[in-house]
């Protein structure tokens, strides 16, 4: 009979541990970070759900209402003792809820981290910003205003009030007859965003006439066309001369696409300069 | 007990342990001298294959070159000592027929079968199927041949070698297709099936076979097209896709850097800029330490800057847009503080000298500083010099580059056609009317001699053709040729020779398009024709229309079909360029909602469907707006399809 377990025997089952624990690892971590996201999304609907009673209960006619979840927490709405799951550390200034009040039709959005409209809302016209009734629009030369988004450069042409943000790709698609902008705007569209883009994305078009307009700052502006362009002219797409800045009627121009991006994007990081512009997103 | 001393046995046995120790006290040692009986043998346990496959390996590869090796020997010595273990099992099994004996030859076997497998694993014999020859006959003059081993050891890691390589040379790239679920991104196959569960907090689509994700702990990863880790979380701090290189960030030794990676993620640069931004035109700006510059699309440092102080750093970048096919270098004007040059996109050579005044970017390499007491000062740079400045127009413009066609337009809104090859004014005759258009210059003079309108297409160094009693439609080439009045208030086509591009001519015609085709028609009957004036399309229709221009292309290029919508009794179908019907005219309307892939959407009484136009197939998806569509496979609020219409993913499973 067998008085023990000779080495080999030892060996043989400390490798088979190692190997199981080296397949069974992975599964582990990832079981534990799929619970942890888990349990940021319900937190996440916890804090949207506390938000709404507190929306509710209070008398708001902005278009856009923002609740800090540290205030929600002072005010009793959420237990004191939350944590964000995905850190276990209490939640930050910059955690909140957007709500949207768009004519009665409300939407809300949980938000952590800064968005265009906190960075843009604290600029004035040292930066190029300027507050026209509920707008801040980007006026002038040299307007600090680049944004990366999709893998590319864009210029913030204003934030609205309900904060969604205007951008103006910085590279124009060259040579569009009239016949074909419609569909080249929704081949634009399809072929050039992800899913993830798409998403955030409220509208796509082109740049309207009076954005333009607004862009100059003494006869200056960071909008600089080298040749015509397509502008949405009271809903009508029209040529822009470059040189006299006239509307007419030409067959062919350029294009400046401009999106409209929904209000709860956050900024990763940046300045908004050309060398570290504001990167949109996560 | 039989087992308690092969136990003693067992446990002083490691890989290459000296085995012969414990093998040489067994009473096998009386035999070593004895030549071994083969048939006996054949009747023993499966075991010994395993060393006649050794022995036949080392006999195959006894022209090797000797060598003297203690593992070989002392395999040798291994090999021996179960040649005599069996030799003395056999002849006690002849005295005794005893079962109990047979067992303690069969332990005794089982451990030289771990040395066995120690020999395997230095030689990576082949499988057992192929072992069944027993050579043990030969044993003295195989076993010499063991120091065959290097040899072995070199075609393993040959092997091994080949191995790995094919597994890194990638023969398709794989492309995910991205899920979210619950807010977490996962991604699935063309299949539908689930390579990635739903687990990342952040993911970006797939790009030439890799995906940028984010997990539960806020760390970057990189996945490959099997969804394993190609960059492990952690290693990174960001990755971000800019036309077709990533912008990552890592920590490195010297704290946070950033560096390119190319579309296969390799290192453009390596890991030493502050910070790193895309321009355009592949153009990226860099900061490092008191240096700034520019990064060409190589990631090559084609411009450096030294700054005198840290904080007082600001560059930008405009680069030039060149239209037309123009093969020039493109230029960009650099502005480091309060200063400004021009230079070179590819190379970074500096074309300008530097100015405090503020240089303005348009296209095609044309630049301009502002001149506050009237006309702004234009310069055109090519071939690394500036090869054309004036002040006197308002704007100035090129259409292409390779046109050497520099327009003019003054404060009155009057044209200047300006030659850049001579710097010389093209218009400078009052009585001959000059107009530009797709690259030539078409002049028109009267001829009180012929008593004729004389035109003539030139471009900067040659008349290319001249044409006389035909009357331009309005004076313009599109896309290479020209729509002309005939005698009989028809239509023709002329081409920039001047020449008639068919006899033919038509009550109505559109413009060539960018593939070469016109739509025409006459008696209301519509057709097509292609650039040599052939009709492509029999004029039979009642009314023709082209596809999207790119998307014609795209189509061409998968399938090599050239495909034109037409109309028959209120219906639109889709016809092919041997006029053949390759989608019937049972259509209200058809809508392009993309240039990239082969898919149309079609009204048909009231109802949108898909078409696949590469299959020629109506999709059976039942289409709402939001509907997306990606490289090979499209995406409603319902799922996700293939190009087939086969859902292949159920939106929440």
């Amino acid at each position: 009979m067998k008085k023990g377990y000779t080495l080999i025997e030892l060996l043989a089952v400390i490798v088979i541990l190692s190997v199981i624990a080296a397949i069974a690892y992975p599964k582990i971590i990832d079981v534990i970070g799929s619970s942890k996201i888990k349990a940021y999304n319900v937190s996440k609907k916890n804090i949207v759900e506390s938000a709404k009673l507190k929306y509710l209960a209070d008398v708001n006619s902005l278009n856009v209402s923002e609740y800090k979840v540290v205030d929600l927490i002072d005010e009793g709405y959420i237990k004191n003792t939350a944590k964000n799951p995905l850190t276990n550390e209490k939640y930050t200034e910059d955690a909140k809820v957007l709500i949207t009040n768009d004519n009665g039709n409300v939407s809300y959005s949980y938000v952590e981290g800064e968005t265009l409209y906190d960075i843009v809302s604290k600029k004035n016209s040292e930066d190029g910003v300027y507050k026209e009734d509920l707008d801040y629009i980007y006026k002038g030369e040299d307007a600090q205003n680049y944004v990366s988004f999709n893998g590319e450069i864009y210029r913030i042409l204003r934030i609205d009030s309900y904060r969604n943000a205007y951008i103006l790709k910085d590279e124009k698609n060259k040579n569009i007859n009239i016949n074909n902008i419609k569909s080249y705007i929704n081949s634009y569209y399809n072929d050039n965003y992800s899913e993830k883009e798409k998403n955030e994305i409220v509208s796509f078009d082109i740049l309207d006439y009076q954005s333009y307009l607004k862009s100059f700052n003494d006869d200056d502006s960071y909008i600089l066309n080298n040749n015509d362009i397509w502008v949405n002219y009271n809903s009508q797409y029209k040529t822009l001369n470059c040189v006299t800045n006239k509307i007419e009627e030409n067959s062919n121009a350029n294009i400046r696409f401009v999106i409209k991006l929904k209000n709860d994007i956050i900024v990763r990081s940046g300045e908004g300069t050309q060398l570290n512009p504001y990167i949109l997103g996560e | 007990m039989n087992n308690k001393p092969l136990d003693d046995f067992e446990d002083d046995f490691l890989p290459f342990s000296p085995v012969d120790e414990d093998t040489d006290n067994s009473p096998s040692d009386d035999f070593k001298e004895e030549k071994l009986d083969n048939s006996t043998i054949d009747e023993n346990l499966s075991i010994f294959d395993d060393i006649n496959t050794i022995e036949s390996s080392v006999s195959n590869l006894q022209t090797s070159e000797k060598q003297d090796l203690n593992i070989s020997n002392e395999i040798i010595d291994n090999v021996e000592d179960v040649s005599n273990k069996i030799e003395d099992t056999k002849q006690e099994k002849e005295k005794t027929n005893d079962t109990d004996t047979v067992k303690e030859n069969q332990n005794i076997f089982d451990d030289n079968a771990s040395i066995e497998n120690n020999l395997q694993e230095v030689q990576k014999a082949p499988s057992k199927k192929k072992q069944k020859k027993s050579i043990f006959n030969k044993k003295g003059v195989m076993l010499q041949n063991l120091k065959i081993l290097p040899v072995l050891a070199f075609c393993f890691v040959s092997v091994l070698g080949i191995y790995i390589f094919i597994n890194n040379v990638k023969a398709d790239v794989v492309n995910l297709i991205k899920i979210e679920e619950n807010s977490k991104v996962g991604y699935i196959n063309n299949e539908g099936k689930v390579v990635v569960k739903p687990k990342y907090l952040f993911g970006t689509d797939y790009y030439k076979g890799y995906a940028v994700v984010k997990n539960y702990n806020n760390l970057y990863g990189v996945l490959d097209g099997k969804g394993n880790d190609e960059i492990p979380f952690g290693n990174i701090f960001s990755a971000t896709l800019y036309g077709d290189k990533y912008i990552v960030s890592k920590f490195t030794n010297e704290g946070l850097k950033m560096g390119l990676l190319d579309s296969n993620l390799k290192e453009v640069t390596r890991f030493i800029y502050d910070n790193l931004s895309y321009s355009k035109s592949g153009v990226f700006m860099f900061t490092k330490g008191e240096t700034m510059g520019l990064l060409n699309s190589k990631g090559k440092e084609i411009y450096t800057y030294k700054v005198d102080e840290v904080d007082d750093r600001n560059i930008s970048i405009e680069v030039s847009d060149l239209q037309g096919d123009s093969t020039s270098d493109i230029y960009a004007k650099i502005k480091i503080n309060e200063s400004s040059t021009i230079i070179n996109t590819n190379t970074g050579k500096e074309v300008y000298k530097y100015t405090l005044d503020d240089i303005r970017v348009l296209d095609n390499n044309v630049f301009y500083i502002k001149d506050d007491s009237g006309n702004n000062r234009y310069f055109v740079i090519k071939d690394d010099k500036v090869i054309y400045e004036t002040s006197e127009y308002k704007r100035i413009r090129i259409e292409n580059l390779d046109s050497n066609i520099v327009i003019g337009i003054k404060e009155n809104s009057d044209i200047d056609y300006i030659n850049l090859l001579t710097k010389t004014k093209i218009n400078d005759n009052g009585n001959i009317k000059y107009t530009y258009s797709d690259g030539v210059i078409l002049s028109e003079a009267y001829d009180f001699a012929s008593n004729k309108t004389q035109y003539t297409i030139s471009i900067p160094d040659k008349t290319l053709g001249t044409f006389s009693d035909i009357d331009p439609v309005d004076d313009t080439f599109v896309n290479d040729y020209m729509k002309v009045n005939t005698e009989n208030k028809k239509y023709s086509f002329l081409n920039k020779k001047g020449e008639f591009i068919t006899k033919k001519e038509y009550e109505s015609a559109s413009d060539f398009n960018k593939n070469g085709f016109s739509i025409v028609s006459n008696d209301g009957q519509y057709g097509v024709i292609n650039t040599k004036g052939k009709e492509i399309i029999k004029l039979k229709y009642n009314e023709i229309s082209m596809i999207d221009e790119d998307l014609f292309k795209t189509i061409k290029r998968r399938n090599n079909q050239e495909l034109f919508i037409f109309k028959e009794d209120n219906k639109y179908g889709i016809i092919n360029s041997d006029e053949k019907v390759v989608v019937k005219p049972i259509y209200d309307d058809f809508e392009f909602i993309t240039t990239k892939y082969p898919i149309i959407k079609a009204n048909y009484n009231n109802e949108t469907i898909l078409i696949n136009i590469d299959t020629l197939k109506e999709l059976s998806i039942k289409t709402e707006n939001d509907i997306e569509i990606y490289d090979n496979y499209i995406v409603t609020s319902n799922g996700y399809y293939n190009y087939e219409g086969e859902l292949i993913y159920t939106i929440g499973g």
